[in-house]
């Protein structure tokens, strides 16, 4: 079932309970009002009539008066007023009708024949028609001497009570087809962005990741569609980040293996003869080579960074000696470059739990980086120091720097500055991963022009499980 | 969602304004003649008289006699000073309930010194006429129902109280000798 039809089903359920119970309350209501107060009419007359008899007629035979009586009692009422003995035997009908009927039979009657206000509520025998009656006893010197009865036909109170009750029946039901109507409308205020939504991510199913969400209000599926379509926009920039790496690590091991198969081709035609000539080949052959296995180990170490099959080989590092060693490697090519390049590592470092090989790979690939992006008579500053909890390594250069756009995608794998630059764009990636695997941090900080700064934290006393 | 909290407010609302508490006054009860300017001018009197009254009540005007007499005045004490009697009718729990007032002057103030109650449909009399020519008034309530005749009830004074002398039915119209 659709969410609008059950909206509508759960907005009419509720609608049809409160009308019902409504209905129910008016129409008990109108009801109790209308014979209470018939009954209160006819009680209050024949109280009145009653208790004037006691008063100021009791010496009289009732017989005697008894047309006069009628004349009074029935002064001002609408109804049937009979005047009986006490034992029920009809004296004057206000009807004018001498019935010969035994009236004892009513219960109303028969109570008041023993001197106590009857009721009575039934149909009448004969004509079948609703009817009340009510009846006083005449009292005088103690003793009943007669009956005064007041009986009046239910048919026309029957009648409005019915009419009323037909009036509120088609109101309610007028109201709940208005109401019913109105939820129609309103449920597709929700289900509209639903169906907006569903739209959208069925075509992205399909492949279509260039739809978006429509977002029709500020609410919980608003946002939803802005997830969608964030999700969406994620996932076009990530097809265009893994196409761009396939097509740049193509081009990086196809140089090397170009290099190879030119000086492979050389030396076939010619290389016999030529000893140095054979030499230097195969010395940028096996160069050529060792960039290419570097490549695919680099591959193969982010792929197992990713999947979390790498594993940490711990043990104790001293900082300060670990950071001299990598500087006596990297010097040459510092000089070469003409860049300054300078250790600052306190003797009294901590000593931490690390893998010292991964460490290095994360130390030489910013120390590489550093490099690439810093011009002859700049500096180079790799410093550590203590903190609370461990050690914090930072490389410092004043090379080009990194905009802040790029900044915050540099951590991303495949993510290059420079599309066309060489490398795989993976460096900085590993780098994190291994860090985060020491359970430390990797921040990096940078302004254009001025220069970039990676910081490294590592914990002091690091176990893993 | 709002139109309904709305319907069931003017519901609930309207039930209250209809209902109340207790079961709602028939229309043929709530007929009563207005204010009119002529009988917010009472004299000073009356207005004492009429304020001593319940809130509810209203004046009944007897069928024999002036319109507009709602008071009779007359000395049944025999000290000089006149005493007043109002008839009113007044809403009870059983429908209207007729009643009369007798009133007496203490050092200039009116007092209630005694309520009777009253019968049938309305009132047909209410004064003074001394009965039996003893120099003191007597009070006479004539009350109506209908066709059947009219009751009269006679009070006099004795030992600083009213005391019912006599109750009895007449025909017709009432005369005094």
């Amino acid at each position: 079932m659709g969410i609008q039809r059950r909206l509508v089903g759960s907005y009419l359920l509720v609608t049809c309970i409160t009308v019902l119970i409504l209905e129910i309350f008016l129409l008990v209501s109108v009801k109790y009002y209308y014979d209470h107060n018939v009954e209160r009419f006819l009680m209050n007359q024949g109280e009145l009539s009653a208790s004037f008899f006691q008063q100021y007629f009791a010496d009289e035979d009732v017989e005697k008066q008894s047309e006069r009586l009628l004349k009074g009692f029935a002064h001002n009422s609408d109804a049937q007023v009979q005047i009986l003995t006490a034992s029920g035997n009809l004296l004057q009908d206000s009807t004018g009708l001498q019935s010969t009927k035994l009236l004892i039979q009513f219960q109303d009657v028969l109570t008041a024949s023993q001197g106590v206000v009857g009721r009575w509520k039934g149909t009448e025998p004969v004509t079948q028609e609703p009817i009340l009656a009510v009846s006083f006893p005449l009292i005088a010197k103690d003793k009943t001497v007669g009956i005064v009865r007041f009986v009046t036909s239910l048919t026309e109170t029957n009648r409005t009570v019915n009419q009323i009750s037909m009036i509120l029946i088609v109101a309610g039901m007028i109201v709940i087809v208005m109401v019913t109507s109105l939820s129609v409308f309103l449920s597709r205020t929700i289900t509209k962005s639903i169906k907006d939504l569903k739209r959208a991510a069925d075509r992205m199913n399909e492949g279509d990741f260039s739809v978006r969400a429509h977002i029709r209000y500020r609410d919980e599926l608003g946002s939803l569609a802005e997830t969608l379509n964030m999700m969406a926009s994620k996932v076009v920039q990530n097809e265009k980040l893994k196409n761009e790496f396939i097509s740049s690590v193509s081009h990086e091991l196809r140089t090397p293996l170009t290099s190879i198969k030119g000086w492979v081709i050389t030396l076939k035609s010619n290389g016999g003869e030529n000893k140095p000539l054979l030499l230097e080949g195969l010395d940028i052959m096996e160069s050529e080579s060792e960039r290419l296995t570097d490549m695919v180990d680099e591959l193969l170490d982010f792929s197992k960074l990713d999947n979390g099959r790498i594993t940490l080989q711990l043990g104790p590092i001293h900082v300060s000696e670990f950071l001299h060693q990598i500087g006596k490697q990297l010097a040459p090519r510092a000089a070469r470059q003409g860049v300054k390049f300078e250790i600052e590592a306190e003797e009294t470092l901590p000593v931490i739990q690390a893998d010292s090989n991964r460490l290095k790979q994360v130390m030489l690939n910013l120390i590489d980086n550093a490099l690439k992006f810093t011009d002859p008579y700049e500096r180079i500053l790799i410093q550590a120091s203590s903190v609370q909890g461990g050690v914090v390594i930072s490389v410092q250069d004043t090379g080009s720097g990194i905009g802040e756009e790029d900044l915050e995608n540099v951590r991303n794998k495949f993510y290059k500055v420079d599309k066309h630059a060489p490398g795989s764009g993976l460096g900085l990636s590993i780098s994190e991963q291994i860090v985060k695997l020491h359970h430390g941090e990797l921040r990096i900080t940078s302004q254009i022009g001025v220069g970039t700064t990676v910081q490294i934290f590592l914990p002091s006393n690091l176990t893993i499980s | 969602m709002l139109n309904r909290f709305i319907r069931q407010g003017i519901m609930f609302t309207g039930l209250l304004m209809i209902g109340g508490c207790g079961v709602p006054s028939m229309p043929a009860d709530l007929i009563k003649p207005p204010l009119t300017g002529e009988s917010m001018q009472h004299d000073k009197t009356t207005q004492e008289l009429f304020s001593l009254l319940p809130v509810e009540a209203q004046v009944q005007s007897p069928i024999q006699g002036k319109q507009g007499n709602d008071i009779s005045y007359g000395d049944m004490d025999g000290d000089g000073v006149n005493e007043a009697v109002v008839v009113y009718e007044e809403p009870g729990t059983k429908g209207k309930m007729l009643k009369a007032a007798v009133f007496k002057q203490h050092n200039e103030e009116w007092r209630i010194i005694s309520e009777m109650k009253g019968f049938g449909y309305g009132l047909e009399y209410a004064g003074f006429p001394d009965l039996n020519h003893d120099g003191r008034s007597e009070l006479v309530l004539s009350w109506s129902l209908g066709a059947a005749g009219n009751g009269m009830d006679i009070y006099e004074w004795s030992d600083n109280a009213l005391k019912l002398l006599s109750k009895q039915e007449y025909h017709g119209k009432l005369e005094f000798e």
